[in-house]
């Protein structure tokens, strides 16, 4: 069993059902399904979950909660959204469509999840920051740590990651869902 | 590698370095070599053979870097070097990796913004790129030529020119171009057209290398030229 926790809250039940049994049934992950929230607000333990699964009115209506969570967001929406930056997956396209899209999604969600590009949680806090344009002055404010601190995550994050530029740290952290694009 | 002589025969050098031939273009030498020699060939195009065997050897050697013996060509010689330089970026290379990125999009599939990021970060390069290439056509490699021509003839001892201490504000170019061909290395998910992908990455690779052998050149030799220039003009 997959030990990437997963929520899927939308208010057609049988699209919720249907994602929560190819969760299951593809990618052995346990899912918690919620269809009855009131006035769009979102469950209080959401944050809890690995993957947020929701239908895109109620994305749309928490957008500024969601949107630091984006890179483990999924829209579940009923047409085809290419060319958005959210992840998302299309109820209406072919088993096949499905099952490739959540399949990439989880990929890249077991990726950074693992840690495989190697950062701490403090070093992502970071990099966020820096790919908006903090300097490290504001980056060391923001965070209430030292400049000299500032600067030591910034060369492990280049270190680990290959990137010595603002402009490739912050495509990086789009790229990953850190920021939005 | 060893350093090329003018009697190396330049078809061996392209078999050795064959990504050299970005550089032979540059100097109107193009594939069909035959066996004739570095020097064979410098008479026929009337290159001057020194220059012309510095430049190929220092693009091809990274550790390679004779200061002293740049030093000694005319500023203009080494002008009109980077002035073509700056020209095979601005008509092949960028143009090469631009038609090639846009196939690569064109062919993967709809989901995979990875592969738009990355080349809207590539067009980020591009324009500071060809934004120097304007600045130095415009401004820097004029004001050179003209401060050589106005320096009555007598060239300073390579001795005299001081290189300065490199200052570093930004991102360089050449960093942006690293940070670009490690995301494709280490970071680029999702699917795609592997062959186009190579493609694109050879030829980020190319220019890379092509940028910062190049650089040296110009921040080493033709930066302190400059600066002996102008400050020798000052004190006229």
């Amino acid at each position: 069993m997959s030990e990437l926790s997963t929520v899927i809250i939308a208010k057609d039940t049988l699209r919720a059902l249907g994602m929560k049994y190819l969760l299951e049934s593809m990618f052995d992950m346990k899912s918690a399904v919620f269809n009855d929230y009131a006035d769009g607000k979102l469950p209080d333990d959401v944050d809890r979950y690995d993957l947020i699964v929701v239908d895109e009115a109620l994305c749309l209506s928490n957008l500024d909660y969601l949107i630091p969570k984006k890179n483990r967001t999924v829209i579940l929406a009923d047409h085809d959204m290419a060319g958005h930056s959210w992840q998302y997956v299309n109820s209406n396209a072919d088993e096949n469509t499905i099952i490739e899209s959540l399949a990439s999604i989880i990929k890249k969600l077991k990726r950074v999840n693992s840690g495989q590009d190697g950062l701490s949680a403090r070093e992502i806090d970071v990099l966020k920051l820096v790919a908006t344009g903090l300097t490290n002055k504001e980056i060391a404010d923001r965070l209430n740590i030292s400049i000299n601190t500032v600067l030591s995550h910034r060369k492990n994050i280049s270190a680990k990651l290959g990137i010595k530029s603002v402009s490739g740290l912050s495509v990086y952290a789009m790229m990953n869902g850190y920021i939005n694009s | 590698m060893a350093l090329i002589n003018k009697e190396d025969k330049l078809c061996d050098v392209i078999i050795i370095e064959p990504t050299v031939i970005s550089v032979l273009n540059r100097f109107n030498i193009f594939l069909g070599v035959g066996d004739k020699s570095v020097e064979q060939i410098c008479e026929e195009k009337n290159l001057d053979v020194d220059f012309f065997l510095t430049i190929l050897n220092t693009y091809m050697n990274e550790e390679y870097f004779p200061e002293k013996l740049l030093k000694s060509f005319d500023a203009t010689l080494i002008v009109g070097y980077l002035t073509k330089t700056n020209k095979y970026y601005q008509q092949f290379q960028i143009p090469n990796i631009e038609r090639h990125f846009n196939l690569l999009i064109e062919r993967s599939q709809d989901d995979n913004n990875n592969l738009s990021l990355l080349r809207k970060f590539f067009f980020e390069v591009k324009s500071e790129l060809l934004g120097r290439i304007a600045e130095d056509s415009n401004r820097w490699f004029k004001e050179i030529s003209e401060l050589e021509k106005s320096s009555s003839g007598s060239r300073c001892a390579s001795g005299e020119i001081t290189v300065p201490q490199p200052v570093q504000a930004t991102d360089t170019i050449e960093d942006k171009l690293g940070d670009l061909v490690s995301m494709f290395i280490k970071h680029l998910t999702g699917s795609y057209d592997s062959n186009l992908c190579l493609a694109v990455l050879y030829a980020i690779i190319n220019l890379k290398k092509d940028i910062i052998q190049n650089d040296r050149i110009r921040n080493r030799i033709l930066m302190p030229l400059y600066n002996f220039l102008l400050s020798k003009k000052k004190n006229e």
